[in-house]
């Protein structure tokens, strides 16, 4: 593997997303995840690999390159590790499944292929209708097909393998014709490495496949209980804007009638389009300005704040203030809760110390600099998050569930495989 | 003491609405129920009547929802009398289906009831901060107001003076100008008719903005002069004495005072100390510059945020005042919410006092517990500057009995950096969304190290002690 | 996160999905000398700055904008050039741009060169971004480009956009040299007026032509905006440049010459950041200011510790320190590394040591005790122990040896020597001697082997062309330097085993500078100089004035012409023109060319030298008076002569394309009081008057303004102005009392 490098690893795609990160265009937790996932997806479609451990590797090089490239969007390097940790899984249920099975298949596969078929119509539509396809076969292969590997058997499962691995790669927009220099030559000379590539990958576009979906539906699924957590006639804290908790709200608010106070977190104010979205649809809404948090807390029920990691020590990285506000919220013990999807779990804990962590911006946000003078002599600083110690945290409310901060690190052993923890 | 009394209309509608503000669905339904076509109409007069005010004043957000909620307050405690009529009428079922399909109709009648359901529900508990109000020129018909008064109050209400110092040395100096200006008419004494004459000053400056406690307090002192003033005295004499008193009061209990702080608190700073401030206080800018004249070295972190961005000010005073000079005082600037990334330097925390409770409990620039809070968090001493001038008597709980709201629009100074298009953060504040600015906050005893007066450091355990220490009739 | 950067992914799909690539052309090298000597053996462009070449920077400024191909136009030391950019991370495949170097010829002096050059070989297809080679910038250029893109559909004039950025008057980044003042279009933002504002002579007064506030209603004058010199300009750009060979630098000349053509109906567009950061290395005071900037973040993202341009990963340190990571770094335990600082990486700084506020580049070592402060220190560097060095850049591979002291705003150029216990004073700039580089060289073939030591990116392979012709260039200054030699040294230590060559302080050298523009003059040098605050130039004194005025097209010395109140600016060019006006009156005098004949001559002239209307009008004037004879004692046949010549050539005045009698009847003025016949003038007033070439109310207005009674006009001149003026004055008294016959009208004014 090492001795050449793996021709996938030159992928313009990969070199474009690195930069895109670097130069901060791809910025915030969920859209740097989905587009890492994009890109594993493109690569993993692309690879060539005789075995589990070199695709492994395959993928950590490119998690890594990732990662350097923008080493403060933790959701990159988490996405990574839970692709990895799919692809472990499913290859272990796909080999099990072979190892352990009669020998009735490759007309059994194309039916079932075939019984896929009508499926594609009522899934929806984009690159997610294979791969369910692909689930219902590759389920029942795992199932019918289970015969030990022995050539014509598994030269007629690759055939179908291909068929739908191309049909795969056409979905991804950026999948080229240099699709067709890996895949074409490799089906003429169908020898072992390739094959077993071309018999893993449907399953393992499938493993990606589920990843995407939890992303793709993160918000809802975080928000799914949220009447439970908020009552009626409750003043809720929330600060900055956060996708979750603004859909955790909104969710809440079909049951609940509450008040939420917003704290616009200067210097990106962001609070003002929370506040303003979460006014139109009509959940009545304050917006303040952060200096009055303190004065507001004693009134406040709880406090929901959204985050930008979630550590194993069950401490957190969220938007500047938040600190602030949940110390407030600590001092007037009110209840501190944070929504986040579950690929914000990071498996380091030991990230505040230090200072770069928290990610300092554009000073030009504070102040103007066209107030050429007074820039000229004076630091401003601007950092983008604060480091919240999950003593101020009483519940972290995850698309899998609700837990406490002491329970993160057993959420993220089970999440991702201790050996990729530092890629 | 004429601080906590704050009449404002909204107050009045609390009271009118606690007994029934028990479950909190009700005063919507009844509001709306119970409005008859007519009083719809009128209402929605008000409504707009409100809107178009609020526009000539070119008031935001605040200034709107006060007044819509002031006139659905008036309009549904109007209807209490006739809502007992109002049911048996043959329009009284009408009204029952009409509620949801007349709201719909008749747009405005539909906010302004929302408005009210909106104004009941959430920020009712904030209802009975101070609003901001456009000055009336002259309240009441036959008074004279005195134009140096006038001129204060123009300035008060729009932020042109602000700070307990500041406000209160610009009344005294106006009230002393009114009491030059002042003749006693015929068979009344001064001492009794001043007052007379004052209060209807006093009241047009209020009427402006909520007096500060520093004021209440020079006002009292000034009062308590006049009451014993000696009757037999000739007037002039007696106005002398009076202007005379004024001055020494501003003398001794603010300029003086404000030497002996900077001396004292001086002490607390040595070379290559990190002082944070919150906002301006001009105070903590004095011991600052007084520090940097004695040959200290020593760096300031300057912490800021909206609404009033003071900070800005202090920033430019300490940079222009002593870039010039051999050890500039090297500032660094930042906003409220960054303020974890750099509490771990800081040696000091100096603030500023708007008042100070008998229970050590600060009243200031909103913003202060929290700088407070985070530093006492990170064992760093928080030393507040007050004179002793600032006493309030009372115990506040929290930043919530007692508050005030900052003008809409805010003053030009707290805009938002150019470097980003803000226009997207002018919002408006829509029957939903409440935009609302206290400008203080109470800081807890506990998260204060010390206070500094001009009698002396003391733990804010002992404030209430202070007065009797000086003699009960000076605070 | 950055909130800048929210809605850029969707733009850069946008931009990547338009059909025709974005293409730049960075001219990479800086037509002056403003960094010599650290320019003698390196172009300015790779100079680093925080670590990474200037080139580098542009880059990536260029590809924030999804800027797909990028043409550099280089002119000295063109190897370099192309082998940095070989090795660079751009020229990688996936980087996803193409960069194609161009090698302009020996003789490009200037950026209009340059841009000829780039039309001959027709590089350019559509509209392209035109940057220098030293630009730092997070601005998204695309957004530019798009609203040029539009701006386009509707006006095919707008051929370009100038970008600027709104900055405080007095802040840092913004040069103090040469700034200009942009009079924009209140709402279309189109620039109506640019004028270029030399730091010194210090100048107060700006003149804009009067059309322009007549045809716009709402103008915006702005002194307080740094020209970016990113320049959108649409593919007819370089053919103006062809068309125009007399246009060399890029605002001065192309922008003023379009803005003031009326033949040209291009217009120029101003593109103003509120936004963003963008700014030009263009001399040692904003090479210092920009580093400030950029250590203390302003122009995030692109912050060392961030998305550093040659790839350096930094950790970003409390206060704003930069230490390279992967702990090649060597700090002692003692040394105390102060706020806004960057180390490089395998560094060494020993116990003691004092660094704030500077740039330390790579592989350098940096004695015990040694003292710097805010300076700029490049690759490889040796400074010995005791050193103290002061708001200096420090070329690649200089040793500086123990106990020396480097005073402010020095240069020391790559591979110089100096010490032990050397005293160098303020504003030194030392360089290499040739021959006696660190290894020494058989021939004068310093260039490769200075940049081993040098900027250490392998840049070995030089081509020889590059090479040859850098030389001529270096000896020509490298001689004239040394004719001098004693003189300087005699007045600094440089230490026992120095290799210095000691350059000449400003005048010297700018003086005989033969392509100096006209910022160069020296004391503008010093206000664009490294740590050089010009208290002393708080007042602009006079000999300073003219020593500015020596050097050729600078624009910036004003001869008062009085044109209806604004004082006109005369130079070269416009006294050139008077001359082209007067031969081509005198002919028309001699073979008695009809009126309409000689005004089109004329107007056909003020096109070709576009210069304003006044011109003309000054020329047809003085052409007139000149040739009016005089006669002595006889005021009758004068006044004949004076008539036979208004009424033969008067109206020519009227016919050069535009009739304003106030400007006339000044013009008059100021040409007699200048000329020996002063006493001719109200006759020929008069004469004026009664051919209506001007009429009452012209001499009435031209007698309201100050500058007629020779308001701020020079001494000598000023009592025949005012002399004149009485004149006119009197004859507004006739006027005034009765409307009488011309005749006695005269009589009186004689």
């Amino acid at each position: 593997m090492s001795a050449e490098p793996n021709p996938v690893l030159n992928l313009p795609a990969i070199e474009v997303l690195t930069s895109k990160l670097r130069r901060r265009q791809v910025v915030g937790s969920r859209p740097a995840a989905l587009e890492t996932l994009i890109l594993l997806r493109q690569v993993v479609a692309k690879a060539r690999f005789s075995n589990i451990e070199q695709l492994v590797e395959i993928i950590r090089t490119v998690g890594r390159r990732l990662v350097q490239a923008q080493p403060k969007e933790h959701s990159v390097g988490n996405t990574v590790r839970k692709v990895l940790h799919h692809i472990r899984e499913e290859y272990n249920t796909a080999t099990k499944g072979t190892s352990a099975a009669p020998s009735t298949t490759s007309f059994s596969i194309s039916k079932f292929i075939s019984q896929g078929q009508p499926k594609r119509q009522n899934t929806g539509s984009g690159p997610n209708h294979h791969p369910q396809a692909m689930m219902k076969a590759t389920s029942t292969w795992v199932n019918h097909v289970p015969a030990p590997p022995q050539d014509g058997r598994r030269a007629s499962v690759q055939i179908n393998r291909k068929e739908d691995v191309q049909q795969e790669e056409e979905d991804d927009d950026d999948s080229t014709d240099g699709e067709g220099s890996s895949a074409g030559p490799s089906t003429t000379t169908g020898q072992d490495p390739d094959a077993f590539a071309k018999g893993l990958k449907p399953v393992l576009m499938e493993a990606i496949q589920d990843v995407l979906d939890e992303l793709e539906t993160v918000y809802d699924t975080v928000s799914k209980n949220a009447k439970d957590h908020v009552h009626s006639d409750e003043i809720i804290l929330t600060l900055g804007m956060s996708r979750t908790v603004e859909a955790f709200l909104k969710a809440a608010a079909h049951h609940r009638n509450f008040t939420v106070i917003v704290a616009e977190t200067g210097p990106s104010y962001s609070g003002h389009a929370m506040a303003a979205s979460l006014s139109a649809s009509s959940i009545s809404t304050i917006l303040v300005p952060d200096s009055s948090i303190y004065a507001l807390m004693s009134r406040v029920n709880k406090v929901f704040l959204g985050a930008h990691a979630i550590l194993a020590n069950g401490g957190a990285f969220a938007t500047t203030g938040t600190l602030l506000a949940a110390t407030a919220a600590r001092t007037h013990s009110t209840p501190v809760v944070i929504c986040a999807g579950q690929f914000k779990l990071t498996p380091k804990w030991n990230l505040y110390h230090e200072y770069g962590g928290l990610d300092f911006g554009d000073p030009g946000d504070v102040l103007g600099f066209e107030e050429g003078l007074l820039t000229d002599g004076v630091d401003v600083v601007n950092p983008h998050y604060d480091y919240l110690a999950p003593e101020l945290i009483d519940a972290f409310i995850t698309n899998d569930g609700d837990h406490p901060p002491s329970s993160i690190y057993r959420l993220i052993k089970e999440t991702y495989d201790d050996e990729d923890n530092d890629l | 003491m004429p601080v906590a009394t704050n009449p404002t209309p909204d107050v009045a509608d609390n009271e009118g609405h606690d007994p029934a503000g028990g479950q909190r669905d009700q005063p919507p339904l009844k509001s709306q129920k119970q409005m008859t076509k007519a009083e719809r109409r009128e209402l929605q007069e008000k409504q707009r009547a409100a809107k178009a005010q609020g526009k000539a004043h070119n008031a935001g957000g605040g200034g709107q929802a006060a007044s819509s909620s002031r006139a659905a307050a008036s309009s549904s405690s109007g209807t209490g009398p006739s809502s007992g009529a109002g049911r048996p009428r043959p329009a009284g079922p009408a009204a029952g289906p009409s509620y949801s399909a007349a709201s719909r109709p008749s747009a405005a009648a539909a906010s302004a009831a929302e408005d009210a359901d909106n104004k009941h529900r959430g920020p009712r508990i904030f209802s009975h901060f101070g609003l901001t109000r456009q000055v009336a020129v002259n309240p009441k018909q036959g008074i004279m107001i005195h134009p140096a008064i006038q001129r204060l109050a123009l300035q008060f209400s729009e932020f042109k003076i602000t700070g307990a110092n500041a406000r209160c040395i610009a009344t005294l100096t106006a009230l002393k100008s009114v009491i030059e200006d002042y003749a006693t008419p015929p068979h009344s004494t001064l001492s009794r008719h001043l007052m007379a004459h004052l209060s209807p000053q006093i009241t047009h400056l209020v009427a402006a903005r909520p007096m500060s406690v520093t004021m209440g307090n020079a006002i009292r002192q000034l009062k308590l002069e006049i009451s014993n003033s000696d009757i037999d005295l000739p007037e002039q004499d007696a106005k002398d004495a009076l202007c005379q008193t004024i001055d020494n009061y501003l003398r001794d209990r603010i300029f003086v005072a404000d030497e002996v702080i900077c001396a004292l608190a001086g002490k607390k700073i040595s070379d290559g100390d990190v002082i944070l401030t919150y906002a301006r206080s001009s105070i903590v800018e004095k011991v600052l510059l007084h520090a940097h004249s004695e040959g200290k070295n020593f760096s300031v972190i300057i912490v800021d945020s909206r609404p009033m961005l003071e900070g800005k000010s202090l920033l430019r005073t300490l940079t222009s005042l002593t870039s010039k000079t051999p050890n500039p005082i090297q500032c660094t600037y930042l906003l409220l919410p960054a303020l974890p990334s750099v509490i771990t330097e800081v040696t000091t925390a100096f603030l500023g006092a708007h008042s100070l409770h008998s229970n050590g409990a600060v009243y200031s620039r909103a913003g202060t517990a929290l700088v407070a809070m985070l530093a006492k968090g990170h064992n760093v001493p928080v030393v507040v500057c007050c004179e002793t001038y600032k006493f309030a008597e009372g115990v506040q709980l929290d930043g919530f009995t007692r508050n005030e709201l900052a003008p809409q629009p805010l003053p030009s100074s707290s805009q938002f950096p150019l470097s980003k298009p803000r226009s997207s953060l002018v919002l408006q504040s829509t029957p939903k969304l409440a935009l609302l600015n206290p400008l203080y906050d109470l800081t807890p005893p506990r998260n204060i190290t010390a206070v500094v007066t001009e009698v002396g450091l003391v733990p804010p355990s002992s404030i209430s002690s202070i007065p009797l220490a000086m003699g009960r009739q000076t605070v | 996160m950055a909130p800048r950067s929210s809605a850029s992914t969707t733009k850069e799909k946008l931009i990547g999905g338009e059909d025709e690539v974005l293409q730049a052309i960075i001219l990479a090298d800086s037509f002056n000398k403003r960094f010599k000597p650290l320019t003698t053996r390196k172009p300015r462009c790779l100079l680093p700055i925080c670590n990474a070449p200037l080139l580098e920077w542009t880059f990536e400024s260029l590809a924030l904008a999804g800027v797909k191909e990028i043409f550099v136009v280089c002119r000295s030391h063109s190897g370099q050039v192309k082998a940095a950019i070989a090795e660079s991370k751009w020229s990688k495949p996936g980087s996803g741009i193409k960069i194609t170097t161009i090698l302009t010829a020996k003789e490009t002096y200037s950026p209009g060169d340059a841009m000829r050059d780039v039309y001959t070989r027709g590089l350019v297809t559509s509209d392209f971004v035109l940057v220098a080679g030293d630009l730092v910038s997070n601005v998204r250029i695309d957004e530019v480009v798009r609203v040029h893109k539009e701006r386009r559909k509707t006006n095919k004039d707008a051929i370009m956009t100038m970008v600027v950025k709104e900055s405080g008057v007095n802040h840092r980044t913004r040069s103090k040299g040469d700034s200009a003042v942009f009079v924009l279009d209140a709402e279309t933002s189109e620039c109506l007026h640019y004028e270029p504002v030399d730091g010194h002579p210090k100048k107060s007064t700006v003149q804009i032509p009067r059309e322009i506030l007549a045809e716009h209603p709402e103008l915006e004058i702005r002194n307080d905006l740094i020209d970016c010199c990113i320049d959108v300009c649409s593919a007819e750009v370089p053919s103006l440049f062809q068309d125009n060979f007399d246009y060399l630098d890029l605002r001065r000349d192309f922008v003023h010459g379009v803005l003031t053509s009326d033949l040209l109906m291009k217009n120029i567009h101003c593109y103003v950041l509120k936004e963003g950061y963008a700014a030009r290395v263009k001399d040692t005071k904003s090479y210092d200011a920009i580093s400030k900037d950029i250590l203390s973040r302003w122009t995030f993202p692109l912050v060392p510790d961030d998305n550093h341009p040659s790839g350096h990963v930094y950790e970003h340190l409390r206060g704003n320190k930069y230490i390279a990571k992967g702990d090649t770094v060597t700090l002692s335990r003692t040394c105390k590394i102060g706020n806004n600082t960057l180390i490089g990486s395998s560094t060494q700084v020993y116990d003691n040591a004092i660094i704030t506020g500077s740039v330390i580049g790579r592989h350098c070592v940096i004695g015990n005790g040694t003292v710097i402060r805010g300076s700029y220190v490049f690759d490889g560097t040796v400074i010995g122990p005791n050193c103290v060095i002061e708001q200096s850049i420090i070329g690649a591979g200089v040793s500086i040896k123990e106990k020396s002291t480097v005073m402010k705003g020095c240069l020391l150029g790559d591979g110089v020597m100096v010490g032990p216990g050397a005293k160098i004073e303020a504003f030194e700039r030392l360089s290499v001697k040739p021959g006696m580089e660190v290894q020494m060289d058989v021939e004068e073939d310093s260039e490769d082997e200075d940049e081993d030591k040098g900027d250490d990116d392998s840049e070995e392979e030089v081509e020889e062309d590059g090479l040859t012709e850098d030389d001529t260039e270096l000896d020509s200054d490298i001689e004239e330097v040394e004719k001098i030699q004693d003189t300087l040294k005699a007045k600094l230590v440089l230490g026992r085993d120095s290799n210095a060559l000691v350059w000449p302080r400003g005048p010297i050298l700018d003086d005989d500078e033969e392509d100096a523009e006209g910022p160069d003059n020296f004391t503008n040098q010093r206000l664009v100089r490294l740590a050089d605050n010009c208290s002393d130039l708080a007042d602009s004194d006079s000999d300073n004035d003219s020593d500015a005025s020596t050097d050729s097209n600078s624009d910036s010395d004003e001869i008062p012409i009085e044109a209806g109140g604004a004082s006109l600016l005369l130079s070269q060019p416009q006294t050139e023109f008077k001359r082209e006006v007067k031969l081509s009156l005198d002919r028309a005098f001699e073979e008695g060319h009809s009126v309409d004949n000689a005004a089109v001559e004329l107007k056909t002239l003020r096109m070709a030298s576009n210069v304003p209307l006044v011109h003309v009008r000054t020329g047809v004037v003085a052409a007139i008076v000149d040739r009016i004879p005089i006669v002595e004692g006889n005021p009758g046949e004068q006044r004949q002569a004076i008539g036979k010549m208004i009424g033969r050539w008067g109206e020519l005045i009227n016919r050069i394309g535009g009739i304003d009698g106030v400007e006339t009847v000044t013009v008059l003025q100021a040409q007699c009081a200048s000329s020996k016949r002063v006493a001719l003038f109200g006759p020929i007033l008069v004469a004026l008057y009664q051919q209506d070439i001007v009429d009452e109310d012209d001499i009435r207005g031209w007698h309201e303004l100050p500058v007629s009674q020779g308001v701020g006009a020079l001494l000598s001149e000023a009592e025949e102005l005012k002399r004149c003026w009485t004149v006119g004055s009197r004859m507004i008294e006739q006027f005034d009392e009765q409307e009488s016959s011309e005749e006695d009208d005269d009589e009186d004014s004689e």
